[in-house]
């Protein structure tokens, strides 16, 4: 075995590539297994991996949105009494959860370089993040119907809204811990790539938020 | 300055400034547990909802899960980032913990698969009792010893539990164990989730265990509504720990899938991948993606034991099919969790003990990837008597049907290997081949579930049972003990003894099938599946099972025999190569080293290549690593 003459922690491409192997890393001979660098690639993949679990829970809720929608067992979809939410409230906690996402993008990609810059986004996206609970639990707390009197728009609204909501709660506690370690030689400043992969996820809640809304308030 | 522990074990947070140290262990997370269930329980109770306490204990349960996990060690690293303090993402704190290191938070993948190994065949152990109290209630046709719904509580509870088994005992162990040493690498990809996956499934176990407490359940595995609406709080351990389960699943499968496509060495190509990490990386597709929607619709489950909501109540706008939908979805996939990996085993063995190159690789990969894109699509069988469209019968029947394509290939590529090779038939190849017959035999009754008209006959009945018994346990169960059989002396050091091995092999082969045969023809004569009675014509056949499941049971003993003798006092260690195998865990020293690999070594070529004078070393483990 020769010992090839590089840099450590340097990552590149497989030297032989097969068709499904082209775009796949590996790492070279005597890269370091805990390199910053390999951590970014392993939040990278880890992250789309973990987003793509989450894309099928969600489907499971919006699954049982048009199934019980279609299926309108009892005429109880959505039966007398029933007055579905505010629509203005739906658009603020759906905007509030785009803005806290585009703050934190912007925010994590500055800290490493504008570390006050960054780090002052990174609060304004946590603020913004917390508000977006704050109504949600309002509106929880003002619907214009009650889940336990039946109907299977309740049911799923309350189960989609409230099992976002919990994501949500994880995401602001992850922002708030990535906030902590923003500091010079925490863990967000010495592996910035890893925080940023974690503005993919807050921009996928973002997402399901939108897509929630329009399927709960306007379909 | 504080420091921190972010690894396994150890404190919470160890700190000369900050005296605030909590010791994280086993103990405290039992303690925890404890006292999180007492606290769940109040909590839920105070809300003084009309749910038949299902929210006090479901909240229990939860509480308990998750203050277990904070005792063991878990919320170490998130705390410590949320508080600022110094992280590191190295694992460390294992080295001088000696056996302690086992029943505590470990990041280091030889514990967690070594850890796997023994929680899964402890529940296999509680789901085989379960099976024979099944029989021995069956050795009479009426009622007489089990009452009735003691019976289906059992049947539940032994089907629940060997679902809990059979998804997770080959990823879990040996994957979790080999995937890195046959990819070259010295670390999963996420230690934290990796440990994680592990010690969801106690909580899993225990809280199913704890269900008769509370009346038990009495739907089956599948947990049917209205039959879950109505059932007491026993089924609230159904809800909780199969939630566990499914998320162990699927942070295991987000780990595996990250490290097998990201920590590959230098040399290893998806060609040249051993044919047990595909086998890994099919299944953890499957348990990535399908047990999101497990956890969905269990939320909606505890929803409507708790908040009263009605996603699966008809008469108040929701609809039991929902679940059926859901669950299979999520159920159909699971069954191919369990086998993939299985067949991962198989086509790795065989090529070992048969000196052939594995016979059509590339193919097997298609077959292997074949079945997994197919699963998806396959669900809807198990509802063609539960009021599916008749429009959509023949798509599902034909793409059920489909599917022993792939499957057809797995067999078609082992048998292409056996042919004309110069076999040893070592005890993990008796193991192998018993697969073969068995799941030969359990994928063929299978074709008569898959066409409609058959099916509406057998759904219920026996055969249905038997058919995924050959494949589950003449299948899988098989696959893991040649597996346990082969890599027992790289994981432990030692080797287990080949008389008792071949007994074992023969004893419960014989028996298996002795066992199982007969219930498909108690099946065509019309027994009914999760009914504590029969027909007394039919007490023949079933005492004949019986006394049969008897003996299977008790070839399980000459396993645990041998296993406990070699390990704990058999002290002559294993040679670091005793079935002279290519793959690159047999290249290594025996017993591991902790670090697996001094440097990151380099594949040079496949692992099969038996029987090739020009075939070069597997693997370049280089000289001493490069000084920095």
């Amino acid at each position: 075995m020769s010992q090839r003459a590089v840099p450590d922690h340097q990552i590149v491409e497989p030297t032989q590539h097969g068709f499904i192997s082209t775009g796949m890393p590996t790492l070279l001979a005597r890269a370091p297994e805990w390199a910053p660098e390999v951590d970014a690639r392993l939040a990278r993949v880890g992250m789309w991996m973990w987003i793509g679990a989450d894309v099928l829970f969600f489907v499971g809720w919006f699954f049982a949105f048009f199934f019980l929608r279609a299926l309108n067992n009892n005429h109880d979809w959505m039966g007398a009494g029933v007055i579905p939410p505010h629509r203005g409230i739906g658009a603020a906690i759906v905007l509030l959860v785009v803005i806290s996402a585009a703050l934190y993008w912007v925010g994590a990609s500055s800290v490493a370089k504008q570390r006050a810059i960054g780090r002052t986004l990174l609060w304004l996206a946590l603020v913004a993040g917390i508000l977006c609970f704050v109504v949600q639990i309002y509106e929880f707390k003002n619907l214009g119907f009650d889940p336990q009197l039946g109907g299977g728009y309740p049911s799923v609204f309350v189960g989609l809204k409230g099992a976002w909501l919990i994501q949500l709660v994880g995401a602001i506690l992850w922002l708030t811990s990535n906030i902590a370690q923003g500091r010079p030689g925490g863990d967000v400043t010495i592996r910035p790539a890893s925080a940023l992969v974690f503005g993919h996820f807050l921009a996928f809640l973002a997402g399901i938020g939108l897509i929630s809304y329009l399927v709960l308030y306007f379909i | 300055m504080a420091t921190m522990s972010t690894g396994g074990g150890g404190s919470l947070i160890q700190t000369s400034e900050r005296r605030i140290v909590i010791p994280t262990n086993l103990v405290t997370g039992l303690v925890l547990g404890v006292a999180g269930y007492w606290a769940g329980v109040n909590l839920g109770n105070s809300f003084a909802l009309n749910d038949g306490f299902n929210t006090g204990v479901l909240l229990g349960y939860v509480f308990a899960s998750v203050l277990f996990l904070v005792g063991i060690g878990f919320a170490n690293y998130p705390l410590a980032r949320l508080f600022g303090w110094p992280v590191t993402p190295q694992t460390a704190g294992d080295e001088h913990r000696g056996a302690w290191r086992y029943f505590n938070l470990s990041l280091d993948h030889k514990v967690i698969g070594i850890q796997y190994l023994v929680a899964m065949l402890m529940a296999m152990l509680f789901g085989g009792i379960g099976a024979m109290l099944i029989r021995t209630n069956l050795l009479s046709p009426d009622q007489s010893v089990i009452a009735p719904d003691t019976y289906l509580t059992l049947v539940s509870m032994h089907s629940v539990m060997m679902v809990f088994v059979a998804s997770a005992a080959i990823v879990g162990p040996f994957g979790n164990f080999f995937v890195p040493y046959m990819i070259g690498t010295n670390r999963m990809a996420f230690p934290r989730l990796e440990a994680l996956s592990f010690w969801l499934v106690p909580p899993a176990i225990i809280i199913l265990l704890v269900s008769p407490i509370f009346g038990g359940f009495q739907t089956g595995w599948t947990g049917y509504p209205p039959l879950s609406e109505q059932a007491g709080n026993g089924f609230d351990s159904y809800i909780v720990g199969f939630t566990l389960i499914g998320l162990a699943l699927c942070v295991s499968g987000v780990n595996m899938l990250t490290t097998i496509i990201t920590l590959r060495a230098p040399g290893m190509t998806w060609t040249r991948l051993p044919i047990f990490v595909w086998g890994v990386f099919s299944a953890s597709i499957l348990g990535t993606f399908a047990a999101p929607i497990l956890a969905a619709a269990l939320s909606m489950q505890a929803l409507d034991r708790t908040l009263n909501t009605s996603f699966f109540i008809s008469s108040n706008g929701g609809s039991p099919y929902l679940w059926e939908n859901l669950f299979w979805f999520f159920g159909h996939p699971e069954v191919y969790i369990f086998i993939l990996p299985a067949f991962g085993i198989v086509m790795e063995l065989i090529p070992h003990f048969a000196r052939k190159p594995l016979w059509g690789y590339r193919t097997a990969v298609v077959g292997l990837l074949g079945v997994t894109l197919l699963s998806w699509f396959v669900w809807q069988h198990h509802l063609f008597v539960s009021g599916i469209a008749p429009a959509l019968r023949p798509f599902y029947m034909f793409s059920t049907e489909m599917i022993s394509i792939p499957t057809g290939i797995v067999f078609l590529v082992a048998f292409g290997t056996l042919w004309r090779a110069r076999i040893s038939m070592t005890v993990p190849m008796l193991f192998c081949l018993g697969f073969l017959f068995n799941f030969l035999i359990g994928g063929l009754s299978g074709v008569f579930l898959s066409d409609v008209p058959s099916d509406v006959t057998l759904h219920g009945s026996y055969f249905s049972m038997a058919h995924f018994h050959y494949t589950i346990v003449g299948g899988e169960i098989f696959a893991i003990v040649a597996a346990i059989y082969y890599w027992f002396p790289k994981m432990t050091g030692r080797m287990l003894n080949n008389t008792l091995g071949k007994i074992h092999f023969w004893w419960m082969m014989i028996s298996f099938n002795l066992a199982f045969m007969p219930l498909f023809a108690v099946g065509l004569l019309d027994m009914p599946r999760r009914v504590s009675t029969y027909l007394p014509s039919l007490q023949g056949l079933n005492d004949w099972v019986s006394i049969w499941a008897y003996v299977l049971f008790s070839s399980m003993l000459f396993f645990a025999v041998n296993v406990i003798w070699s390990w704990f006092f058999n002290s002559k260690v294993a040679p670091a190569d005793p079935w002279h195998a290519r793959s690159i865990e047999w290249q290594l020293p025996t017993p591991l080293p902790r670090r697996n690999f001094e440097r990151i070594p380099t594949f040079t070529s496949g692992p099969y290549d038996y029987g090739d004078p020009n075939a070069g070393p597997v693997v370049d483990l280089g000289p001493e690593p490069v000084p920095v």
